[in-house]
């Protein structure tokens, strides 16, 4: 089973094409299954058509996503959470951490 | 379970504690395959009780077992089993998850087939902001263990893999004092293990003994501190750590000291800009036997030597400071 990459939305457009990713963000607009999530200046749109249930989706949300990047940029939700109330510094903070460390473990 | 030993409890945490670990870094334990038991070894350090944290990608529930894919975004995932036999509170509890839950699963490694978790404690971590702090225990965690690496042995072993865990680390730091001692005299001269084991002999020195746990006979054995096999172990892991070099190959030692480092980093301190990185090439090129210094070590004597300066240096980036502006309060009391 392929593992899921952590990143920032800014570095979803870097991943390549079937890549599965997580990412924060918080809705900017939700269209016809379409949900454009932003962070800082940075957007990507998502397809929400293979997520079940009711989702209830309100504009500035944060949202937690787990989802698989198609060869047209979109990403293809397999899982979304709402993350309402995460300390974002924080957890940008470590995020950044955490990938900084990654490269240089991952050299050995 | 090893807890029966107050030895192992005493001097190795990391056997009977819950050890926080990403997923990627669990597929490294080393393991023994001629034991039995669940044992492996991590930076030198036996584990055996495992806690990872991520979000359900599945679960797949039978008559006798749940079994639920975790993933922590570190590069794998883990098949985690849920025994509805063993441990039914927590499989009953595991029935109820669904994609997406963010869990802390701790358990035992168990490999047969494939490699998976046998889970003991299942917890839904439902604050948001619950994850990323375990992600910062993992990152301290990790890096405290990998500070305080244990070496591993292999002895009379036929399967080629780790049955002996040494920490050396409490035994390296009495040591090290010891050694200022002994070089204060002369310090460019260095010292050979026999001069140090002469040393400590004639002043009536102590070093504390070096646990060694053997997972093949899963018992304690203890080796005297002073003694040749002990120092030499430490002088490896203070070489490591960059508080010792090698002045001759294998032979003689020499401790590192500040001023070695500082000599360097002096005449760059002008143009306002010291990186540790340059530092360690000019050390390294001044003298072979810095080769095996690290550059957090070089770090270190740099941000001491700093911290006395007149000047203001801040560490913009890591091993890199720059000088800072002074702001000059002026004095408004009129003369």
């Amino acid at each position: 089973m392929d593992g899921t990459r952590l990143v920032f939305l800014k570095q979803v457009q870097n991943s390549p094409a079937g890549q599965k990713v997580r990412f924060l963000g918080y809705v900017q607009s939700y269209d016809n299954g379409i949900l454009r999530l932003q962070d800082e200046s940075s957007i990507v749109e998502c397809d929400l058509a293979a997520v079940l249930g009711n989702l209830k989706i309100q504009i500035r949300e944060w949202l937690d996503i787990v989802g698989r990047k198609c060869s047209d940029g979109k990403i293809d939700v397999l899982l979304v959470r709402s993350v309402v109330g995460m300390d974002l510094p924080k957890y940008r903070k470590t995020l950044q951490w955490r990938q900084e460390l990654e490269s240089e473990w991952n050299r050995f | 379970m090893l807890g029966e030993d107050e030895g192992i409890n005493k001097h190795c945490t990391t056997l009977t504690k819950w050890n926080p670990m990403f997923i990627n870094d669990v597929y490294s334990i080393v393991f023994n395959n001629s034991t039995i038991q669940s044992i492996g070894f991590w930076f030198g350090h036996p584990i055996c009780w495992i806690q990872i944290v991520g979000y359900v990608v599945s679960l797949d529930v039978y008559e006798e077992k749940c079994i639920c894919i975790v993933d922590d975004c570190s590069g794998q995932s883990l098949r985690t089993v849920f025994s509805l036999q063993e441990r039914r509170s927590e499989a009953q509890k595991a029935k109820g998850l669904y994609p997406g839950t963010i869990v802390r699963i701790g358990g035992k490694i168990q490999r047969s087939r494939s490699f998976q978790l046998v889970a003991y404690k299942l917890e839904l971590l439902e604050d948001p902001n619950a994850e990323w702090k375990e992600w910062l225990q993992r990152i301290h965690y990790r890096k405290n263990l990998q500070r305080t690496q244990s070496s591993l042995k292999y002895v009379n072993n036929k399967y080629g893999v780790p049955c002996k865990s040494i920490n050396s680390s409490k035994h390296a730091k009495v040591l090290l004092s010891h050694l200022r001692r002994l070089c204060k005299a002369n310090p460019e001269a260095g010292f050979t293990i026999e001069e140090v084991l002469g040393f400590l002999k004639i002043h009536y020195l102590e070093l504390p003994s070096i646990p060694i746990i053997d997972v093949e006979s899963q018992r304690m054995e203890m080796l005297h501190g002073i003694d040749e096999e002990a120092i030499r172990l430490s002088l490896l892991s203070l070489v490591q750590h960059g508080r010792v070099v090698y002045k001759k190959p294998h032979n003689v030692y020499r401790l590192l000291y500040s001023k070695d480092v500082i000599r360097f980093v002096m005449p760059m301190m002008p143009s306002g800009r010291l990186e540790a990185h340059r530092v360690l090439d000019l050390l390294r090129q001044g003298n072979a036997m810095f080769q095996t210094v690290p550059i957090y070590a070089v770090a270190k004597h740099i941000r001491k030597f700093l911290r006395c300066a007149r000047s203001t240096w801040d560490e913009i980036e890591k091993y890199v400071w720059e000088l800072q502006n002074h702001n000059y309060v002026f004095s408004t009391k009129l003369v």
